[in-house]
């Protein structure tokens, strides 16, 4: 992470293909962006460390953004309306999660629990909010993927619920 | 939490902790540029708005950082050049014409006036209540000098104790200017301290009370630049309308606009200096009680223009202070700092509340309290 205190303001940042560039090119909402968009989007996220079983994010808490998964693995985890806990899904190296907080207002859906020490990349909506701002450009464009995510999760839903319909019919 | 868990918050958070603990050791000397920190820090978030409108166009953070900055300087440096020995002139004036004589005159107006005013059967009462007041104003005007005096001896202190103004105030333009350019990087840098459990926690308060509070100072300038033009505006057009002459207009219009950053006590701040200088100038016509109604009426209606127009308009956040908390906090600021204690008092108090209600709310809202 660039030091604000010690890094020379003035210097021309060089774009290079880092770690983080490399999973920020694997995610869908950060597709067909330049090096230079993804250095940006870089420079603002916020990388953090879990160890095994730390809570990410606990259901019904306002929800900021999503998390990008660079090393480990992460449970989505919630309740049943009979108090039971479920898994939801299990998540691994370049997937995401939370990204509807990204355009949402409404709280968490679900728990996120590290499955074992990981290292993710939260992006959140300030941070959008910003690029949209300065940037629109760039922010439209992640504006339209993240629109596409949603909608390819919103049709594979449709499907699993139109199976399990056929199913009990 | 694991012990290898506590560990790295431990060493996470030495970043922190060792220069908070250095800055409270050495209090003496670390306090003042502390304190421009804070000023530097309010400054930038008014400014931010304005470096974001333009990047929307320029699209490059720096130039537009300069841009704005290069604009506030000749904006505030024409402003200054322009109003500045009008409010100086005015300023020394007045000092000169506040002395023994003209409370002796203010005093002898004021008696006339009630007397005119009041029934005659109270005319003995009131000329004794004067005369007592007038064996008593070689001391009061003894006790309003020394205090006056080491108020201001008082505020300078604080907030001048780093070298002149000039170099506080090149600090703090400075500070706000790295503030507003990299805000986004010291304020990744300082999440990056927060242990996981409260991290989302901290951005989101960090985020909330950073719009509220920005849109707090701003509020509270553009509301006493707003009530500063409206006083000097309605004294002028008193004066051209009425017989009523006023000297220092611009110096009480100014008064009347800083001193709304204080409730209640603000609409008085310009109303009463303006009755003062009334009474002591030699008018044209006599001095008439129907006159102060007028001075009273353009205040009040500057006043009925803010409350309608300008507070709503633009959104100042009047956060309900209850009379007695302002009483008190404008007490303990006049204590801490003088008259600039006193003006500053309830915006400060303002920011503390808005910080602890937002903090409060993000405690609760993520299961800490």
């Amino acid at each position: 992470m660039k030091n604000p205190l010690w890094s020379n303001i003035f210097k021309k940042k060089k774009p290079t293909d880092s770690h983080v560039q490399l999973t920020l090119k694997q995610v869908p909402v950060f597709d067909g962006l330049s090096t230079r968009n993804l250095t940006a989007i870089e420079d603002i996220v916020h990388e953090r460390h879990f160890v095994k079983d730390e809570i990410i994010f606990k259901e019904s808490t306002p929800g900021l953004g999503m998390y990008i998964i660079l090393k480990g693995n992460v449970s989505i985890t919630g309740v049943t309306s009979d108090n039971k806990s479920v898994e939801y899904a299990k998540l691994g190296q370049g997937d995401f999660f939370g990204e509807v907080s990204l355009i949402d207002e409404s709280d968490r859906s679900a728990t996120a629990i590290a499955g074992s020490d990981c290292h993710l990349m939260a992006f959140f909506k300030v941070e959008l909010m910003d690029i949209l701002t300065h940037s629109p450009k760039l922010g439209n464009k992640i504006l339209l993927n993240l629109a596409r995510v949603i909608s390819t999760r919103l049709k594979t839903t449709n499907l699993a619920l139109q199976k399990k319909s056929e199913i009990k019919d | 939490m694991k012990r290898t868990g506590l560990v790295v918050v431990v060493v996470q958070n030495l970043v922190w902790v060792l220069p908070l603990g250095f800055v409270i050791y050495l209090w003496e000397y670390t306090a003042s540029m502390l304190f421009m920190l804070i000023i530097s820090l309010l400054l930038a978030s008014v400014i931010r708005p304005l470096v974001s409108l333009l990047e929307m166009v320029i699209a490059k953070r720096l130039i537009s950082t300069i841009a704005v900055y290069a604009g506030l300087f000749l904006l505030v440096g024409y402003g200054l050049n322009k109003l500045w020995p009008i409010v100086y002139d005015e300023a020394v004036s007045i000092q000169t014409y506040f002395n023994m004589e003209t409370f002796t005159e203010l005093r002898e107006k004021s008696e006339d006036l009630a007397i005119g005013f009041l029934p005659e059967s109270m005319h003995d009462q009131t000329r004794d209540v004067f005369k007592g007041f007038d064996t008593r104003l070689n001391d009061i005007w003894g006790v309003v000098v020394t205090n006056i005096q080491s108020s201001l001896s008082h505020a300078g202190s604080l907030a001048m104790s780093v070298g002149s103004i000039l170099i506080s105030t090149l600090f703090i333009i400075v500070f706000s200017f790295f503030f507003v350019l990299e805000g986004h990087l010291y304020r990744k840098s300082f999440v990056a301290m927060i242990p996981n459990a409260y991290f989302e926690m901290t951005l989101h308060i960090m985020d909330k009370a950073t719009a509220s509070l920005g849109a707090y100072i701003r509020g509270q300038l553009l509301a006493a630049s707003a009530i500063g033009i409206l006083s000097i505006t309605g004294l002028f057009i008193l004066q051209a309308i009425t017989p009523i002459q006023i000297p220092y207009t611009v110096l009480i219009g100014t008064v009347a606009g800083v001193g709304n950053l204080i409730p209640f006590v603000g609409p008085v701040m310009g109303m009463i200096p303006a009755i003062i200088v009334y009474l002591v100038t030699e008018q044209p016509d006599s001095v008439q009680f129907l006159h102060i109604v007028f001075i009273i009426l353009t205040f009040a209606s500057v006043q009925v223009l803010d409350n309608l127009f300008i507070s709503p308009m633009i959104m100042s956040g009047s956060i309900g202070l209850h009379p007695m908390v302002i009483i008190i906090a404008v007490t303990i600021g006049g204590s801490i700092a003088g008259p600039v204690g006193m003006l500053f008092s309830v915006p400060i108090l303002s920011m503390v509340i808005v910080i602890v209600t937002e903090l409060r709310w993000g405690l609760r809202r993520y299961g800490h309290m």
